[in-house]
C-alpha cells in the first residue's frame, strides 16, 4: 500500500469516526475527485456496515439468550435520580412527596405542582421554538424580496438608455430584467460573465448601471457577485485591487458588489438612497469615498444580519 | 436502582453514537432522528434493567448493548421508511459536501458487503470480535486492551491487517 492510500485510509477513518475538524472536513470534497479515494471510501464504509451486520447477529443471539425485552420502549430515564449536573436536577415539588420520574409533566401541572420540562420535553420545545424562528425569518424574507414592484415602477423612467449587449435584447421597460434572464438560461455563464460586466460598465448613465446591477441582485445573480469576490480577494488592499484596474473601472460598484450581497433582496427598494450616497462619494476624494462607503455599507450589513 | 448510567455517560454515549451514525445514512437520518433513537436505545435498556432489579452490564458490554439496541432501532426505521426516501447512490457523489447515503439493498454495496461478510464471518472468532467492537461498537483500543489483556499497538496491528487482507480479498482491481 503506498503513502497516499494510506493518507487517504487514515483520513477516511477519522472521517467516519467524526474525528475531524471542520476544515479538515472541508478537504473531503477535494480528495472525493479522486477514483482511488472514492474506492477505498465505499470499501471502508462498507467494512463498517459489514461489522454492524456480524455484531447484530450476535447481538440477535443474545437477545434471545438473555430474555432481553426489546419491547419496553416506554418510561423516562431516571436523570432526575442520578444527574451529576447541577443544573439539571429537578427542584423539590411543592407539596409533600416526590413526583415519580415517570409522572407527566402536564398531569403533574393539572393536579397544581409545577415541574421543570425533562430533557426530552425541553428539546422537543426548542426545536419548535427554532422551527418558529425559521419560519418568521422565512416569512420576513420573503416580504423584503417581494416589496420592490413599486420601487421598480418609480424607476422604470430611467430604461431607455443602454447599451451593448443590454441594447441587443431590450427595448422596452423591461429590459435589464429580460437581460439577466437570459444570462440565467445562457448555458456558458463563465464565459459570458466577464462580457455581461464589461458591458454594465460600458453603460454611459450612472442610474441605469445602478438599475442594472440592482437587477442582477435581485434576480440571485450570484454567479456574477461570486466572480467579483474572488478578483476582489486577490488584492489585499483596496488600492492595490484600485490600481490594478482599467482606469474606467467604477470602484464603488465593486465594493457595492462585494458589500451589498447581503442586501441583494432589498436593493432596488433602497435605489434612491444609493443614488444619494453616489452623488455624496463622488464628491470626495477617492479614498475617502471608500472609506465613506464601506463604513456605510458595513454598518447596513451588520444590521441585516 | 440507583447507580444507572449518569447524565454524562449518556451524554458522551449517544454523542458517539450519533457522529458514528451519521456517517452511515448521512442524508437519511438527521441529527435529532439519531438522538432520539439513542435516547430510546437508553429507555430500553434501562426497563430491562429495572426489570432485572440491577444494572445488566457495565463497560464495554454495556456500550455494546445500547449500541446494538439503537441500530436496531434505527434498521427498523429506516425498513419502514418509502425506497425512494431511504438512500440515493453512492455515486451521485455530494450534496453540500456531504455523500450519498449507504443503500445495502440497492447497490453495488450490496455485494461487497455480503463478500466482507463472507470474509468476517471466516476470521478467528477473537479476531472477529475485536474488528466488530473497533468498527461496530465504537471502542477505543484502549478499552480492549484492558479487556483482552493485550496492549493497545497490538490491536491497532490485529485490526489493520485484517482491513489490509479484507481490502486485498476483495479483490485487486477495485483498489489501484
Amino acid at each position: 500500500m503506498n503513502s497516499k492510500e494510506n493518507s487517504y485510509l487514515t483520513y477516511i477513518q477519522n472521517y467516519l469516526q467524526g474525528g475531524l475538524s471542520p476544515e479538515e472536513e472541508a478537504e473531503f470534497e477535494r480528495y472525493w475527485e479522486d477514483p482511488l479515494f472514492r474506492e477505498l471510501y465505499q470499501v471502508e464504509r462498507a467494512s463498517i456496515v459489514a461489522a454492524m451486520e456480524v455484531a447484530d447477529e450476535e447481538f440477535d443471539k443474545r437477545v434471545a439468550e438473555t430474555g432481553f425485552d426489546m419491547s419496553l420502549t416506554e418510561g423516562s430515564l431516571p436523570w432526575d435520580a442520578t444527574a451529576t449536573m447541577e443544573e439539571e436536577k429537578a427542584p423539590e415539588p411543592a407539596t409533600n412527596g416526590a413526583l415519580e420520574p415517570e409522572l407527566e409533566p402536564a398531569l403533574a401541572a393539572s393536579e397544581g405542582h409545577v415541574v421543570p420540562l425533562n430533557p426530552w420535553y425541553r428539546r422537543r420545545l426548542s426545536v419548535a421554538v427554532s422551527l418558529l424562528f425559521f419560519i418568521t425569518a422565512s416569512v420576513l424574507t420573503w416580504a423584503n424580496l417581494t416589496r420592490n414592484p413599486a420601487d421598480i415602477a418609480q424607476v422604470e423612467h430611467l430604461l431607455p438608455v443602454g447599451a451593448g449587449f443590454l441594447n441587443e435584447v431590450v427595448d422596452d421597460s423591461t429590459k435589464v430584467q429580460r437581460a439577466v434572464s437570459l444570462l440565467h438560461k445562457a448555458p456558458d455563464k463563465e464565459a459570458i460573465a466577464p462580457d455581461v460586466l464589461r458591458e454594465l460598465q460600458d453603460i454611459s448613465d450612472k442610474n441605469i448601471q445602478n438599475y442594472a446591477l440592482a437587477q442582477l441582485y435581485q434576480g440571485h445573480a450570484y454567479f456574477y457577485l461570486n466572480k467579483f469576490e474572488q478578483a476582489y480577494a486577490k488584492f489585499e488592499t483596496v488600492d492595490s485591487l484600485y490600481e490594478s484596474l482599467p482606469d474606467d473601472f467604477d470602484l464603488i460598484d465593486l465594493l457595492e458588489l462585494r458589500w451589498n450581497k447581503v442586501l441583494a433582496a432589498s436593493a432596488i427598494g433602497q435605489f434612491d438612497e444609493v443614488i444619494e450616497d453616489r452623488n455624496y462619494l463622488r464628491s470626495s476624494s477617492y479614498e475617502e469615498k471608500i472609506k465613506a462607503l464601506e463604513r456605510k455599507l458595513w454598518w447596513r450589513h451588520f444590521v441585516f444580519l | 436502582m440507583d447507580d444507572f448510567l449518569t447524565q454524562e455517560e449518556f451524554r458522551r454515549l449517544r454523542d458517539e453514537f450519533v457522529r458514528h451514525m451519521k456517517r452511515i445514512w448521512p442524508l437519511v437520518f438527521s441529527v435529532e432522528d439519531l438522538e432520539d433513537v439513542f435516547q430510546e436505545a437508553v429507555i430500553i435498556y434501562y426497563n430491562n434493567c429495572r426489570k432485572a432489579g440491577k444494572r445488566l452490564y457495565r463497560g464495554i458490554d454495556e456500550k455494546k448493548w445500547i449500541f446494538g439496541i439503537g441500530r436496531n432501532l434505527l434498521k427498523k426505521k429506516w425498513r419502514g421508511l418509502k425506497p425512494k426516501d431511504r438512500a440515493k447512490p453512492l455515486d451521485n457523489s455530494l450534496n453540500n459536501g456531504e455523500v450519498a447515503p449507504f443503500n445495502p439493498f440497492d447497490s453495488e454495496d450490496e455485494q461487497i458487503i455480503k463478500k466482507l461478510l463472507k470474509l468476517l464471518r471466516a476470521l478467528p472468532p477473537v479476531d472477529r470480535d475485536i474488528y466488530v467492537a473497533v468498527k461496530a461498537h465504537k471502542i477505543s483500543y484502549k478499552e480492549l486492551a484492558k479487556e483482552y489483556d493485550r496492549s493497545a499497538d497490538g490491536l491497532r496491528v490485529l485490526v489493520n491487517r485484517i482491513n489490509n487482507k479484507l481490502r486485498k480479498e476483495l479483490g485487486g482491481s477495485r483498489i489501484a
